[in-house]
Order: structure tokens, then sequence, then C-alpha cells
């Protein structure tokens, strides 16, 4: 029993006869409803619903404000290591692409970590490409007990592991792990994973039920808008979302909405996820999930992200620099993806604070 | 200063009480001081020539405006008549129309209400019309030229609260006059929950003068009436700070 | 003569209101009497003749919500 039969389901599902036929009233009541079907949520979804964005914010900074206060968390990602055997078509670090790699040792991470923690963020997430035996278990836990030092808390954004792993993490620190599926729709899925570890769809699908199990406390998960469909890419998600909620009670589960911008990959994406769109998801994906932590990266720039601040989000990256060795400046290396959000993290401090909204470092739910 | 502004006239507390069905007169002076009630509604009814009861004026200190209300009317004509007496009677121009023809619910008659209202308001009364919620109603009063609405939260007497509080939202969002929620408030709480919807003040006579201590029960309503008031501010003050009319939330998707 | 006193058909002795009141032994503060349907002032009752077949209201305020 697992996730991949709700999309097994999804696959006779007729979306465009259902779209076709949803009405303003029903959007209205899914609106209103305390705990949302996943019919609701396909409701919010939908192209009708986007003549109801302002209602859909109205309640969803309601719920927002009930359930999290007026707070937005921050963190900062570091990239530690850029190399690569994976095929993804539309990332930069595509072990195809000629870019600049780079690994860091041990004593970089330190002074990167040294670097970051002057902002005052507390909160960082560590990334790195899949590269195994260079960038195995053993440096993961490494570079984490170094980041422990400087930091309250320590997210892994990389390559799927077992739950073994992710327990052994777990004792030294990890917090959680982020893990985006990319893309629901297998087929797709498939095409844009040519090689590696990470073209096992099941693998990768299963990855949040493996952290959630070895008691990972957060699971971020989330699909790369611009692979796949639009809409059904945010309800797969969505729904992936509810059921790791409904099944592991003691993780806490967030969501993150990556749209897909000019990479070293130069992968031409055949959906267009616009601000419209992006902004019916946040909304929809609030409604549908209540407790659920919203993520937005800057990816975004500074301006829209700040009018997200209002709309049920929860969490932000500041002062991110996504090529490795950023922040103490090491040779350059290239970026994964281009930051649009290129403001310091105080400046985004200020901008958050500017819109009624507490900044957090800490998230005190999170202490040991 | 949040002052409670009525035909013009401004008033620092947004608790309206009754000299109705207490056990005591006595207590009425001692419920106006305890409460800061600066309005206090009254009938006019005539003397009962074999056994004079003594007149409910000589209870209410000098410097309280006085609503008489014209209960007994039951219909405009008679609410008309009601009215002029009273204020020939030297009580002011304040009246709070008050046309009852159903004896089991004592349900107004909004016709006869708007009818009596155009009249009087044109006389100069400060009228304060008793109805029950609607808000066409509500909209023909304002027409009609009253200076506030009072509609009913729950049958007089009933101590039910807000029952209407649907049709009474609807009238705060849509009428331009302040809404006085009257009848059926039982306790604090519900004068609070009144606020917090937005109503303007509260009328509140059965619940403070059946009270044992009608003077604590009189203060108790009137932080209650004060704490809903600050709560109701305190929303619009956060509901203003994105001033873009139509879609504060979403406004900044159509700016591009 | 015959008057209407508060809706009553009464024999009265009193040629004014003044009177009337007071050989009603009430209190005259407070009261406030309509003769014929209109509102007569304190000031004016001693003034205020009585005919036959007038109709004088006693009113006072009395409690009410």
């Amino acid at each position: 029993m697992s996730f991949y039969n709700e999309i097994e389901k999804f696959k006779n599902f007729d979306m465009e006869k259902y779209m076709n036929e949803v009405t303003y009233e029903e959007i209205r009541r899914s609106i209103k409803k305390e705990k949302l079907t996943k019919f609701d949520f396909l409701n919010l979804l939908s192209p009708m619903a986007k003549d109801h964005l302002e209602e859909m914010a109205k309640e969803s900074q309601r719920r927002s404000i009930q359930q999290f206060g007026k707070v937005i968390s921050l963190y900062i990602p570091m990239y530690i290591s850029n190399y690569c055997t994976n095929e993804c078509t539309y990332c930069g670090f595509n072990k195809n692409n000629k870019i600049d790699r780079k690994h860091l040792k041990l004593n970089e991470i330190e002074a990167e970590a040294i670097e970051i923690a002057k902002t005052g963020i507390r909160h960082i997430l560590l990334l790195t490409g899949e590269a195994e035996g260079l960038v195995g278990v053993d440096y993961i836990e490494d570079a984490v007990k170094i980041l422990k030092k400087y930091f309250d808390s320590v997210v892994i954004e990389i390559y799927p592991l077992e739950t073994e792993e992710y327990r052994r993490l777990g004792e030294i620190g990890v917090d959680g792990l982020t893990i985006y599926q990319e893309v629901y729709d297998e087929k797709i899925y498939k095409s844009v994973h040519l090689g590696g570890k990470k073209a096992d769809y099941m693998w990768r699908l299963e990855t949040p039920e493996r952290g959630a199990k070895a008691g990972l406390r957060s699971i971020n998960i989330g699909t790369l808008f611009g692979l796949g469909d639009l809409v059904e890419e945010a309800y797969l998600s969505g729904l992936h979302a509810k059921y790791l909620t409904d099944k592991y009670l003691n993780s806490e589960f967030s969501i993150s909405l990556p749209r897909i911008n000019d990479a070293e990959g130069g992968y031409k994406s055949k959906y267009i996820l616009d601000d419209a769109s992006f902004v019916q998801f946040v909304l929809a994906y609030r409604l549908f999930l209540p407790k659920a932590g919203i993520n937005i990266s800057t990816r975004e720039i500074a301006e829209f992200r700040d009018n997200l601040i209002g709309l049920g989000v929860t969490k932000f990256s500041a002062g991110s620099k996504t090529n490795v060795g950023a922040y103490s400046d090491l040779e350059k290396s290239t970026p994964q993806f281009e930051i649009s959000d290129n403001r310091s993290v105080e400046e985004t401090e200020d901008a958050i604070r500017a819109r009624g909204y507490q900044v957090v470092h800490k998230d005190w739910e999170l202490i040991l | 200063m949040d002052k409670l502004i009525l035909g013009g006239v401004e008033f620092k507390s947004r608790l309206l009480t009754g000299t109705g069905k207490f056990s005591s007169k006595d207590e009425i002076p001692k419920m106006l001081k305890a409460s800061g009630s600066q309005i206090i509604t009254m009938a006019l009814r005539r003397v009962n020539l074999n056994n004079s009861d003594e007149n409910i004026l000589n209870y209410i200190p000098k410097n309280i405006t006085l609503l008489p209300n014209t209960s007994g009317a039951r219909n405009a004509e008679e609410a008309i008549k009601i009215a002029r007496i009273a204020r020939a009677a030297g009580c002011g121009d304040f009246i709070k129309i008050e046309v009852i023809n159903d004896m089991k619910y004592l349900m107004p008659d909004n016709a006869e209400t708007i009818k009596a209202t155009k009249v009087l308001a044109s006389e100069g009364f400060i009228v304060l019309p008793y109805m029950t919620p609607d808000l066409i109603a509500g909209q023909r009063l304002k027409e009609a030229g009253a200076a506030a609405v009072m509609p009913l939260g729950s049958p007089i007497g009933s101590n039910r609260g807000i029952e209407t509080k649907a049709m009474i939202e609807i009238m705060i969002e849509n009428i331009d006059l302040p809404i006085i929620v009257d009848a059926g408030i039982g306790k604090p709480s519900q004068a609070a929950e009144a606020m917090e919807m937005g109503a303007a003040a509260v009328l509140v006579n059965t619940a403070i003068a059946c009270s044992p201590n009608p003077a604590e029960m009189g203060e108790a309503f009137a932080l209650a009436v004060k704490a809903g008031r600050m709560a109701y501010k305190a929303k619009m003050a956060e509901e203003s700070r994105y001033a873009n009319a139509s879609s504060p939330l979403t406004g900044f998707l159509h700016n591009n | 003569m015959e008057i209407t006193l508060n809706g009553e058909v009464k024999k009265v002795e009193s040629e004014n209101i003044y009177d009337l009141i007071k050989s009603l032994d009430l209190d005259s503060d407070g009261v406030v009497i309509l003769h014929n349907d209109e509102v007569i002032k304190k000031e004016l009752w001693s003034r205020s003749n009585l005919n036959l077949k007038d109709s004088v209201e006693v009113l006072y305020f009395v409690s009410g919500g």
C-alpha cells in the first residue's frame, strides 16, 4: 500500500471532463469547507477557480494565521558538491553538462558555515548532487556534524537514501529532508531522467516515506512545475502531501512550488506556470492541507515573494546562492538555478516585517 | 476617540439600557452609574388614577439621554402620536419606534415602523426604529431618515442571544447607518459578539434588570461592549492595511 | 360636567386642568397631560379650561425597554 496506488487510480480519471463540469457554486463551497476532499482540491485547481482567487486568498490567509500565526521561517541553502551522475534534462548539474564542478572538503564546508552563520540564519538546507563514492553518506554525516555546530536545524536535500541511512543521519542531528518528485507523471518522468539512479521512479516516489519511517521530523516535497501538466502535477503533489500527512503522524510535511527557470540544462519547458496559476496553487494547497508548510525559494523574484506573504506561505529561503562554495567566495562554480531574489538576509527580513509578519530563525518545535 | 454618533449627538458609551423589569427602581441609578450607559429607554402610559405609581424619570439622572419608546402603538399613527407626546413632555428629540401587533413574540411591524419613521424624522426627531432584521427594511428606514437601525437579536426577553446573526451581519455590511442590536441579548458574551460583528451599539434591558445585581451586571455588559468594540476595530485596522479597493490580497497579479 | 378621562367617561367638578389634577391627588411632577389630544405644559394648566365632552389623558413615563 503506497502512494503509487493513488497515482494509478488517477491514470483512469478523466480530468478534462471533470474540469469542464465544475461549477461556480461547487468552487465557492469548496472554499468555505473546513475539511476539503480531493474533489474540493480539484475544484480549487480548476481553471474556473481563477475567478475566485481573492475569495480563496482571504480564506487561505485566515486559516494560515489561525494555524501558524503571522510568521515566516527563514533558511539558507548550502551546496557542498555539484558532481552528479544523473542525467536530468532540466537540471544545471546534469552529468553531461560542461560546468564547473566543485566538491567541498570539510574545512571548506566549515568556512561556508561560518560565513552563513553571520547572517543570523539558524536553519540550513544542505544540498548535493548524486555521485556515489564521492558524495556518500559518510561525507554527508561529516558535513552535518560540522553544520550542527553553527546551526540549530539541518535539513538535507540530496539523493534518496535508505531508511536506515536516514535514521543514522537523524541520530546525528538531521531534522528533515527535502525531496522533489520532479514530475509525478510516470511517462514524462522517464523521458526527463535519462540516466543514473534517479531514473528509478518508484525509488524516488517512496523516499518521503522512508524518511518518515526513519523518524525525520520535517519532510518537504513538491513537483517541478514545467515538466508535466501543471494542474495534474499540482493535484498529485497535493495528494501526496495529504497521503503522507495522514499516514505519518510524527512528521510535519511541507510543500514547495519550484518552477523551471533558465538553467544550464537548456531545458525548454512545454508547460509554463504563470503567476496567477502559481498563486492559485499556493491557495489550493493551503486550503486542502491546513497544516502543511508552504516553502518558497529565491527562484521567485522579490516582489512576487513578498506578495505571497499573506497568502499562506510559511517558509522562505533568503540570501541564497546556489553555486558550491559561494558564501565564502571560493572559486566560482556554476549555479544550479538562477536566483531571482537577490536580497540579503537582512533585506528579506525587513520586507517580511514590513508586511506585518514576524521572522523566525528557529522553529522551537524542532528542538530536541 | 471612538464615539457613537446618533443624530449628530456624540456618546461615549455603546451600551444602551432600559428601565423595564427592575425589581426595584432604586437599582436604576446605581446601574447607570456602574455601567456608564448614557441612553435609557422608558415607556409612556396612562396614570392609574386609583393607585398612582411613581414617575420613572425620578430615577434617571439629569445627564442621561432619555429614549422614550412608542410601546403600546399597534400602527404608525399611534407611534407618531406617542412620539409627539413624549417630546412635548420634555423628553428631548430621541424616540425609539416600537410598533408591535404580535402579542405572542412581540415581533415588530417593519412596514408600520417605516411609515412612522418617515413622518417623525421629517419633524426633527432622532429616530431609532426597532425592527426585525431585514436588509430591505433597513434600507427603507435609512431612506426614511432614521438615525440608526435597531434589529432584534432574538425575541424580546428571550435572552437567546443573536439568533439573527446572519441577517444582522448582512445589514452591517450593507447599510451605512449605526446598527444597534436590540432585544434578546442575555449575556455579556453575546453583547461582545454583537460588537465584534460590527454593531455600533447594543441595547440591553431584561438581562440587566432581572439579574440579582443589576449594577454589577450592567458593569459586566459595559466591559463586554468595550471588549467587543476593541476587537472589531483591531480587525478593521488589519484589513485596511492593503488599501487596494477590490482585491487587497491578489490585486498584485493584475498590476502588470 | 362629563369629560373623558383616561378613556373613561367621568363626571368632574374642576374647571381647568390644574384643578383637575389637584382633585385627583396626583403628583403633578412628571405627569403629561393631553387635553383634546394636545400636550399642555404645566405652566398652562390653570388656563386650560375644561368643557363638556373634552378628553383628557393623564400620562406619565414608566419603566419600559
